[in-house]
């Protein structure tokens, strides 16, 4: 993923036909991440993007990231991690994340241990595609 | 045999039917992976004849009569840890390419932290009104196996302590002093200080092309620890040193950090697996103990081994590192 990508991702957005504020917080979303140069796209937690859209509360910020996530050629991908027992921040493969998210069951990556409900212990991140 | 999606689907899978051929591989893997797991490794200087009277002092052991003993290489379940002895017992003498060592068991209560279900409480909703989050510990019994190895080829008698995770580094020191204590009884060899591992911490540092640096712990001289720990994700490669707050943090001081904790990885794959062995070298401080300029690292946790083979290759990059004698 290149600027140019995220120039295309921005002009996809413009021509879906959007509602406001929606809209607005997607272009607000893209431009921040347009604005990131070097390595520094890798960990974007959800206050990175909650500073950026401003007054918007925090359900359409992440409607905005979900749909910019999951866009035809998207430039941002989310991902999860855990923290254990001693606050260690556990990243989660992409794969056991989308099936947490999905059926809410999760193996714990180093125990191996299966977990019930795993939802609300698991925290999201983004990073941009093109690192 | 591909394993399941978690501890208790592999379990199932496995119970369901065990492929014929598969029980000595599995029994391999498990003493390779008893042997080299997760370890916190102290080298001691080797001569010859030491080399000869340690091989001397193995084959002559006699594995104890105990239930890990007689049960090994297979592990004691829940039942058996809760009422098995855990002292110190010797379970085998192992030998192959690499070397010869002599397997140690022993049982460590492990304190385990655990958040406590607010539907545990009979007054559950007083208890979700005072508290957020509520915590309890427990002791755990976990059995842990110790190496005794004379490698064939290098010039350092290694003893390694089981250290998994949660194992508390006093605990491990105590299990060192007691392995090396036998030695010493046995009058076998007068083992003397481990070798200083600090030597190791810079240059791998140093050396952009050795692994992916994970943890650094650096002292400044604009008077500041710094503790600095990629996250990343399992399938991508991230190094510390070149990340650019790192970088930007040095190049803004005029003076070089003093590094005396770091963690290196070794990701590879093979065969369709990942591997990631693991190095942490860790001094209690920047400095050392009255006066002496640098700190002392006395071992060295390595982890992640799943094979020998790993294991073997990350303490031969701490012996150069080092500059131990090959």
């Amino acid at each position: 993923m290149t600027m140019c990508d995220l120039r295309k991702a921005r002009e996809t957005i413009e021509t879906a036909g959007l509602d406001q504020p929606f809209l607005d917080v997607c272009l607000r979303v893209t431009g921040a991440l347009e604005a990131l140069d070097g390595d520094r796209g890798k960990f974007l937690p959800l206050s990175f993007f909650l500073t950026v859209v401003d007054d918007t509360n925090a359900k359409v910020a992440l409607s905005a990231l979900s749909y910019i996530c999951t866009m035809e050629c998207p430039p941002l991908a989310a991902h999860g991690y855990i923290c254990d027992a001693d606050e260690e921040l556990i990243v989660l493969d992409d794969e056991d994340f989308l099936e947490v998210v999905k059926t809410g069951d999760l193996i714990h990556p180093r125990t191996g241990e299966f977990l019930q409900q795993a939802r609300n212990r698991v925290h999201i991140f983004y990073s941009l595609l093109s690192l | 045999m591909e394993p399941g999606r978690g501890w208790q689907k592999t379990i199932e899978k496995v119970k369901s039917g065990v492929a014929e051929g598969t029980v000595g591989k599995l029994q391999d893997s498990l003493i390779e992976s008893i042997l080299c797991g997760d370890k916190f490794t102290k080298l001691y200087p080797l001569d010859d004849k030491g080399r000869i009277d340690m091989h001397l002092w193995m084959s002559s052991l006699n594995c104890s009569d105990s239930l890990s003993a007689r049960i090994f290489p297979l592990l004691l379940d829940e039942g058996q840890l809760a009422t098995a002895d855990g002292a110190f017992s010797v379970l085998s003498t192992q030998s192959n390419e690499d070397g010869i060592g002599v397997i140690l068991s022993s049982i460590f209560n492990m304190k385990v932290r655990e958040e406590i279900d607010f539907e545990e409480f009979e007054n559950s909703a007083e208890m979700r009104s005072k508290f957020d989050e509520v915590v309890g510990f427990k002791y755990r019994r976990v059995q842990l196996h110790h190496v005794i190895w004379v490698p064939h080829l290098r010039q350092q008698l290694e003893i390694r302590v089981d250290a998994p995770k949660g194992m508390p580094e006093d605990a491990i020191h105590a299990h060192h002093s007691h392995l090396k204590r036998m030695i010493a009884d046995a009058n076998v060899l007068t083992l003397g200080n481990s070798h200083n591992l600090f030597p190791a911490v810079r240059a791998f540092y140093d050396d952009g092309e050795e692994g992916d640096v994970t943890e650094i712990t650096f002292a400044t001289t604009t008077s500041a620890i710094k503790h600095e720990k990629i996250i990343r994700r399992p399938s991508s490669r991230l190094d510390q040193r070149l990340e650019t707050y790192h970088q930007g943090g040095k190049t803004a001081l005029q003076t070089d950090i003093r590094i005396y904790r770091l963690s290196v990885e070794w990701p590879k794959s093979e065969d369709n697996l990942s591997f990631a062995p693991t190095l942490t070298l860790a001094a209690s401080g920047p400095a050392g103990r009255a006066g002496s300029p640098d700190p002392t690292i006395s071992g060295a946790l390595i982890g992640n081994c799943v094979r020998a083979a790993d294991y073997e290759f990350v303490v031969e990059r701490l012996g150069l590192k080092s500059g131990l004698a090959a």
